[in-house]
């Protein structure tokens, strides 16, 4: 017994789509999980380091364009405040009678402390000759400054005096009369300024102004003055005569409140340090400008001037070697080189860095959830797996018993599913089916009810075809050979269709032998019964003789007496049949015995030699039931008495034989009447069947019948041999006792004595 | 005597029948014809007997009877039908009047004898009156 799926349907489906169970398989791999995992952290790992790259690349580009922006304010700026100063240079050339007033005016208007922070003021030097000193002070004294002089006093090779300073109130008031000369690092500026013609930026100094409150680093940007062929104040020549000097418009910074003024307040994340001089540019910084690489004059300038962020000042280098982003820039101007060394803040750095590690911990919780999922999936696969093979464990097992069962099972099976096409389709068949159709199991599985109705077809009786399948309970006659009787039931429910086969072939041939006894009995008692009232209605009519009524009595006696000996046979025959054997009543009987009685029984009072029994010869103990046996015997004897003439004699007696190893007792009849042809004698134990149907002897015909039935209860067999003209012999032969005792029996007197 | 009409059915006397008729009985029972013969002088045919299918034809061959009356179930080689098929045959026996008896009373049975030719069909046990009614109107 074999049992097979729906491959068929499923093969073709997967077919077209193979790769995804493939795929979805390979993920459900518990290991894969891990392997998802470390994959999936090392993207996020490389995403992370791509966005912090970039995210610092950003920063540094911005960083860089700040620091351009800031370097080119300075740069404008103090490109104002030269024009500024330019502008004080024109105003002297313009203005031949210049005085005082005006000089303050142009202040005024420029407005130094609205539109130039960290500017001081607006001054001018002039210089002076020692000889020139005194009647210089005279004049600035005459002017209304009575306690002008020139300072520091002391005697020096060239003076110079700051005789102009506007707005002259304050801490310039300090500064007026300063001969800017006696100190050496105004005095390089000044005389740099005198000899190139070109505006002069001083080093760092403190200026004079300073009054011990707040005192911040300052320097001094100066335009030189000369006086032309015509004594006319004028600016630098084409060719400067250092000779005609008459003298500086200048003017004094406070480094703090300039670089306030220029950058403002808002510095923003940078820091930055300026530091005087040009600095030997280390490799490793990225940008120096082309100016600073020109200008580079002034070297081993380390000491900054001016810091944004003066509380880290102790650790602006520290700051600048942590940090990642940090620039040192040149600026030149008015003949010095500034170093400038801008660097962002931390927490710049680490702001720029934010989305970076915004997609760290982005990218790693998915990582970690992908991993819970997976990981889940394929704990939930393994699950399923396991359910499912427990599952199929238990189906398989009860598939098992089932096909045990049915293995077992006498009736035939059919079991078909429905599939997705809406057919029912054959799932299952067991031996009894196949033993039956001659079909093998994978001939058949797979088929839909209309192909198997086709195999069945040609199995059935020609003239019996079968009704297909979908019409459920029917009768099917199997050609055979063996021929087959099967009754079709067909149980439904959802998904299944079940035909059960019944094998009803003996149960249809006992209905159809019952049928035809009872058609043949009533056949058989038709007829004597056709006399019996076709002449007792002819002794009713008025026109019959006495001949005749005579005549018809006697008939109607006979065929009555044939109707009861049919009656009591058809009982006898009834009881047999419907006993059969249960109320045999076995007992140690000696047939010789059963045959005297039954001669006695049978012998006619007005031919008393007509019926014989040979002496016995030996034992002949059975166990038999002696009423039965004596039945049969009758009905053989009586045979013999009416199938022969008056004048012969039938011979009874009891022999012994030995067949199949086993000793057999009959009793052996035998008489010298009509006998009968071949085909009587394979007829003779027919029920019904008449050696002479003329009715000249009367009988039903079913005498050799309840004989041969009470030999067969008694497991024994009864042997015929008959010829027409010569008579019959008929020997009813059952199994013998095993002699228990060796006496001698005597044997008894000749029958026609007994009667 | 009206004893008669003890019967179910009430009877009308019979008058022998003007003309004489040549009637063959064939059946394997003695008594059967017997009956047959005693039933049918009553009305003062000329009846034959013959107890199986060849002597049946036989006799019709020399007696060229007016009207046969066949019993079904017979032994040899013939049963009534294939005699009554035979008969049929003949086409100079175009007048022969045929009944069939048979202790088979069934639809089936009955309706073979019709398409074997016969002109009617006794189911036994039958009543003498009835085949007396049978045979007088069949001649």
């Amino acid at each position: 017994m074999e049992v097979i799926e729906h491959h068929r349907r499923a093969r073709a489906t997967t077919a077209t789509r193979h790769w995804t169970p493939r795929l979805e398989s390979w993920l459900q791999r518990p290991s894969i999980a891990l392997v998802i995992l470390i994959g999936s952290l090392l993207l996020t790992g490389a995403a992370w380091w791509a966005a912090r790259l970039f995210a610092l690349d950003d920063a540094r580009l911005r960083f860089e364009r700040r620091t351009d922006d800031v370097q080119s304010r300075i740069e404008r700026r103090m490109a104002s405040y030269e024009a500024v100063l330019r502008g004080g240079v024109a105003m002297l050339s313009a203005q031949p009678d210049f005085d005082r007033k005006a000089w303050r005016r142009y202040v005024e208007t420029v407005q130094p402390e609205r539109h130039y922070p960290g500017i001081q003021g607006f001054g001018i030097a002039r210089l002076l000759r020692p000889d020139q000193v005194d009647s210089h002070e005279a004049a600035v004294r005459t002017e209304g400054f009575p306690s002008y002089s020139v300072r520091p006093a002391g005697a020096r090779e060239l003076y110079s005096a700051i005789s102009h300073l506007e707005p002259l109130t304050g801490r310039n008031l300090r500064a007026f009369g300063y001969d800017m000369l006696s100190e050496p690092t105004r005095r390089e500026a000044m005389l740099r300024a005198r000899d190139t013609g070109l505006p002069a930026m001083s080093g760092i100094v403190t200026l004079v102004q300073e009054d011990g409150r707040n005192i911040q680093r300052g320097l001094l940007l100066y335009l030189p003055v000369y006086r032309d062929a015509q004594g006319q104040l004028t600016g630098p020549a084409e060719h400067v005569q250092p000779d005609r000097l008459w003298g500086w418009v200048y003017a004094p910074f406070r480094v703090n409140d300039l670089m306030n003024g220029i950058l403002g307040t808002d510095t923003g994340s940078m820091a930055l340090r300026i530091l005087d001089g040009a600095k030997v540019a280390p490799p490793s910084d990225s940008t120096v400008s082309p100016g600073a690489v020109a200008a580079s004059v002034q070297a081993g300038a380390t000491e900054s001037f001016y810091n944004s962020d003066p509380a880290s000042a102790a650790s602006a280098a520290r700051i600048a070697a942590a940090s990642r982003l940090h620039l040192t820039r040149s600026l030149a101007f008015g003949g010095r080189t500034w170093t400038i060394e801008y660097s962002g803040t931390d927490f710049e750095s680490a702001a720029d860095t934010w989305q970076a590690n915004l997609v760290a911990v982005c990218g790693i919780s998915i990582d970690l959830l992908l991993f819970w999922s997976i990981a889940a999936l394929a704990r939930n696969k393994a699950k399923v797996e396991r359910e499912v093979q427990a599952q199929t464990a238990a189906s398989q097992a009860r598939l098992a018993t089932l096909t045990a069962v049915s293995g077992l099972s006498p009736d035939a099976v059919l079991v078909f599913e429905l599939d997705d096409d809406g057919l029912h389709r054959l799932v299952f068949t067991n031996p009894a089916f196949s033993r039956w159709f001659g079909l093998r199991p994978e001939d058949l599985l797979g088929l839909s009810e209309r192909a198997v109705d086709e195999w069945l077809d040609g199995l059935t009786h020609a003239d019996e075809a079968m009704p297909p399948l979908q019409q459920g309970d029917a009768h099917i006659v199997l050609a055979g050979p063996p021929r087959r009787v099967l009754e079709r039931r067909c149980r439904e429910d959802k998904c299944q269709r079940v035909y059960y086969f019944r094998d009803v072939t003996y149960q249809s041939e006992v209905e159809r032998l019952k049928n035809e006894f009872l058609t043949t009995a009533a056949h058989e008692l038709r007829t004597p019964l056709a006399s019996v009232y076709g002449f007792a209605e002819l002794l009713l009519h008025p026109q019959i003789d006495a001949e005749h009524r005579e005549r018809a009595a006697q008939i109607i006696y006979r065929q009555a007496t044939v109707l009861k000996h049919l009656v009591d046979e058809l009982l006898d025959l009834s009881r047999i049949d419907s006993l059969r054997g249960r109320d045999f009543v076995a007992e140690d009987v000696d047939l010789q015995r059963v045959a005297e009685q039954c001669i006695e029984a049978l012998t006619q009072p007005d031919a008393p030699h007509r019926l014989r029994l040979r002496p016995a010869v030996s034992t002949a103990r059975a166990q038999v039931d002696p009423a039965k046996i004596q039945q049969a015997l009758t009905n053989v004897v009586g045979n013999a008495l009416k199938y022969s003439g008056a004048d012969t004699s039938v011979e009874v007696g009891v022999e012994c034989c030995t067949q199949d190893d086993q000793p057999w007792i009959g009793i052996k009849v035998v008489d010298q009447g009509i006998g009968m042809n071949a085909e009587a004698v394979e007829h003779a134990f027919d029920r019904f069947y008449r050696a002479d149907p003329s009715g000249h002897i009367l009988g039903a015909g079913l005498g050799l019948s309840i004989v041969r039935e009470i030999l067969d209860i008694h497991q024994g067999r009864v042997e015929l041999h008959s010829a027409p003209g010569v008579g019959t012999t008929v020997t009813l032969w059952v199994p013998a006792l095993a002699p228990t005792q060796t006496e001698y029996i005597a044997p008894p007197e000749p029958a026609d004595a007994l009667s | 005597m009206r004893r008669w009409r003890g019967h179910d059915v009430p009877m009308i006397e019979r008058q022998p029948s003007a003309t004489m008729n040549r009637i063959l009985i064939v059946d394997d029972q003695p008594d059967l014809r017997e009956l047959v013969r005693m039933t049918l002088e009553i009305d003062g045919h000329e009846v034959h007997e013959a107890a199986d299918g060849a002597g049946a034809l036989q006799a019709v061959r020399q007696l060229s009877p007016e009207l046969v009356l066949l019993d079904v179930m017979m032994p040899g080689g013939m049963d009534g039908i294939a005699v009554c098929r035979a008969l049929r045959a003949d086409s100079t026996r175009r007048r022969l009047r045929i009944v069939m008896l048979s202790a088979r009373g069934q639809k089936v049975d009955i309706e073979a004898g019709r398409a074997a030719g016969a002109d009617a069909y006794l189911p036994k046990p039958f009543s003498p009156r009835q085949l007396l009614d049978v045979v007088s109107r069949l001649l």
